[in-house]
C-alpha cells in the first residue's frame, strides 16, 4: 500500500485483495497515519477482490476513526466493489468520492 | 441596520443574515472579505431569512464580483423556497452554489428533516458525523415515540454513528412490524458487528419478505462466518429469482470456497437468463482460478448477455493464461463471440499479441472490427499508427471509434487529429467527438479554433455542446 500527501491528506493507495489479512494490514497502516493527522482517504482503484471478512476491517477503521473524531473517506471503486457497499447499506456510512480530486475537495 | 453576525474559521467566512440586515451590511460583507487575506469560501447563511429585498439582491451581486476578482468560492446556504424562487426569476441562482448547511439549525427542527424523503440522508449523515450525547438522547426518545419513518433514520443514524452502546435498541427495533423499521435494525446490527443476532436474523430470511430479505442476507454476509454460506446457498434455488439474486450477492460478498462451490455449480443448473448474468458477473469476483475458466466456457453461451459478462468479468480479472485462446476467438464464426473476445483482452502490453489482435481486423464482420479498435485504446504500448489508418474509414462508427481509442492510447496525438478533423470530417458524430477531445485539453487558442467554425455547423449537439462551454 503505497501513501502519499496530497495537498495535506494523506492518500493510501489499496492494492489487489482486501480480505481478513490484509484488511488487518490496512487497518493496522491507517490507524497509525490517523495517530498524525485527521483525515485519511482511502482509494480503492487498484483493489480487484475484496470479500465480507476485508470489509469488516473496513468498518472497524471506520469506527476508531468516528470515536476518536477523525475522518476515514473512501473513493474510486469500481462498480463491482461499490455494489457490495451498496448491498449492505454501508454506501450511507462511508463518505464515498468517485475520484480522488473530489475526495481530497 | 441591524448587526452583522459572522465567523471566520479555516478560511471560511461564515456570515448568518438576519430580517433585519439591510444593503449596507451585505456591503459591510465586502469590507470584512477585504481584509482577511486568508478567506476561500464565503458563505451566506439566509436560514432566518424567509424573504430579500431587491438591495439585497444587488449587494449580493456586489459580494459576488469581489469573489470572482479574488478567486474566492461563494455559497448560498439555507435558501427557502421564497428567495429561490426570487433568485430564479432574476436568474440569479446560476451565480452562486446553493446548498444546506444543518450547523444553523436548531436541533429539534433538523430532526423534522427525517420527514422529508429529499434531505432525510443528508440529515442524517450530518447527526452522525457531529454525533454527542444531545443527538443520541434526541434519537432514543424519536425510537421511544415510535413514528416508523423517524425511527427507521433515527436507526441508521445511530448505526452511522457506530452507537454501540445502545445496541438493546436495535435488536428490540428487530421485533417491529413495521419492514422500514425492522430493515433499519437488521443493517445496523451488520454494521456494528452484532454475531449474537444472526441467529434471529435467519428466521427472518426464512420468512422471505423480499424488503427485508436483502437487509437480513447482507448483513449475514457481514457477520458471516465459515457456515453461513451454506445456509445461504439453498436459497440460490428459490422459487422466487428476486431471492436467488439476493443469494447471490451475499455470497459473492462472503467470497469464501464454499460459496463458490455453490455459485458455480448454480451457474450450471439456473435458466433465468438475469439470474445467470449475475451468477456470471458474481463468479469473475472470485479470485479462484476455476473462476477464469467458467468465464471462458461462458463466452460460448446462447445469451448475448451472458457471453458479455463473461468477456467483462475476464477484463476485468485479466486474461492471463487464456490470453492466446481469447485472442483465437476473435475470428470465431460467431461474431458475438469474436465481438466479446476482444472485449475482454483490455490491459495486454505484450506487442506481439496486439500485432495478432490487429491482424484479425480485415478478417471480422464490423461489430468485431469496433470491439478490436475499442480494445487497443485499453491496451498499453500501442503504436498508434494502426488506429491512425482507421480515421479514413468509409464507416463513420470506424472513425469515431478510433479517434476515442486514439484519445485513450495518446492523448497528445489524439488532439493533432481532433483539431483537423474537426474542420473536416462530414460526419457529425466524428465532429462531436473531436469536440469532446479538444474540449478537455483546452489548448491554446482552443476557444477560437472552436468559434470560427461554429455558423458552418450545422448539427445542434455540436453547437449546444461548443456554447455550452464557451458561450455564444
Amino acid at each position: 500500500m503505497n501513501i502519499k500527501n496530497v495537498n495535506g491528506k494523506n492518500v493510501a493507495y489499496l492494492e489487489g485483495e482486501i480480505n481478513a489479512q490484509t484488511g488487518a494490514q490496512v487497518k493496522a497502516e491507517i490507524n497509525k497515519l490517523l495517530d498524525k493527522g485527521n483525515v485519511v482517504i482511502l482509494s480503492f482503484k487498484s483493489v480487484v477482490y475484496m470479500n465480507s471478512s476485508g470489509l469488516r476491517e473496513i468498518i472497524d477503521l471506520f469506527k476508531t476513526a468516528s470515536k476518536n473524531k477523525k475522518e476515514v473517506s473512501l473513493c474510486d471503486m469500481n462498480s463491482d466493489i461499490r455494489e457490495m457497499f451498496s448491498f449492505t447499506g454501508l454506501d450511507k456510512v462511508f463518505k464515498i468520492y468517485d475520484t480522488e480530486a473530489a475526495a481530497i475537495g | 441596520m441591524g448587526e452583522l453576525q459572522y465567523e471566520i474559521k479555516n478560511g471560511v467566512f461564515k456570515v448568518h443574515i438576519n430580517p433585519d440586515n439591510d444593503l449596507s451590511d451585505i456591503s459591510e460583507v465586502c469590507n470584512i472579505v477585504e481584509k482577511h487575506s486568508e478567506v476561500v469560501l464565503i458563505g451566506i447563511d439566509l436560514y432566518k431569512c424567509s424573504y430579500i429585498q431587491s438591495k439585497f439582491l444587488a449587494g449580493l451581486i456586489a459580494v459576488k464580483k469581489l469573489a470572482m476578482s479574488r478567486k474566492i468560492d461563494i455559497e448560498l446556504l439555507n435558501v427557502c423556497d421564497q428567495i429561490a424562487q426570487v433568485l430564479q426569476s432574476t436568474n440569479l441562482q446560476k451565480l452562486f452554489v446553493i446548498k444546506d448547511d444543518f450547523a444553523s439549525y436548531p436541533l429539534d427542527t433538523l430532526f423534522e428533516g427525517f420527514l422529508d424523503t429529499e434531505k432525510a440522508d443528508t440529515v442524517s449523515e450530518y447527526l452522525a458525523a457531529n454525533y454527542d450525547e444531545k443527538i443520541q438522547n434526541k434519537l432514543i426518545e424519536i425510537i421511544e415515540k415510535g413514528n416508523p419513518l423517524l425511527v427507521e433514520y433515527a436507526l441508521l443514524t445511530m448505526g452511522k454513528a457506530q452507537d454501540h452502546q445502545n445496541i438493546e435498541i436495535y435488536r428490540k427495533a428487530l421485533n417491529s412490524n413495521e419492514a422500514n423499521v425492522k430493515s433499519a435494525a437488521i443493517l445496523v446490527l451488520g454494521w456494528i458487528g452484532d454475531t449474537h443476532s444472526k441467529e434471529q436474523l435467519y428466521s427472518y430470511l426464512a420468512a422471505k419478505e423480499i424488503g427485508v430479505f436483502e437487509a437480513v442476507a447482507a448483513s449475514i454476509a457481514l457477520l458471516s462466518d465459515d457456515t453461513d454460506s451454506e445456509k445461504l446457498a439453498k436459497y440460490l434455488h428459490d422459487k422466487d429469482e428476486r431471492i436467488r439474486l439476493v443469494a447471490i450477492y451475499a455470497l459473492s460478498l462472503i467470497n469464501d470456497e464454499k460459496a463458490f462451490e455453490y455459485l458455480s455449480n448454480a451457474i450450471n443448473e439456473e435458466k433465468d437468463e438475469t439470474v445467470r448474468v449475475q451468477l456470471a458477473k458474481k463468479i469473475a469476483l472470485f479470485k479462484d482460478e476455476r473462476a477464469g475458466k467458467i468465464l471462458l466456457g461462458l463466452l460460448d453461451d446462447a445469451s448475448i448477455q451472458i457471453r458479455e459478462a463473461a468477456a467483462s468479468g475476464l477484463s476485468r480479472r485479466g486474461s492471463g493464461e487464456f490470453t492466446s485462446t481469447l485472442v483465437e476467438k476473435i475470428g470465431d464464426r460467431d461474431n458475438w463471440v469474436g465481438f466479446f473476445a476482444a472485449k475482454s483482452l483490455a490491459g495486454i502490453d505484450d506487442e506481439k499479441i496486439i500485432k495478432k489482435i490487429e491482424s484479425y481486423y480485415d478478417k471480422v464482420e464490423q461489430n468485431v472490427k469496433l470491439a478490436v479498435i475499442e480494445v487497443l485504446g485499453k491496451c498499453k504500448g500501442v503504436d498508434p499508427s494502426f488506429l491512425l489508418s482507421k480515421l479514413d474509414d468509409a464507416n463513420e462508427d470506424i472513425r469515431k471509434e478510433a479517434l476515442n481509442s486514439l484519445n485513450l492510447m495518446n492523448s497528445t496525438v489524439a488532439l493533432t487529429v481532433a483539431m483537423k478533423l474537426y474542420n473536416t470530417d462530414e460526419s457529425w458524430l466524428v465532429r462531436y467527438k473531436a469536440v469532446d477531445i479538444i474540449l478537455e485539453q483546452k489548448p491554446v487558442g482552443y476557444d477560437s479554433l472552436l468559434r470560427g467554425r461554429l455558423k458552418d455547423e450545422t448539427n445542434k449537439y455540436i453547437l449546444e455542446h461548443i456554447i455550452g462551454e464557451i458561450g455564444e
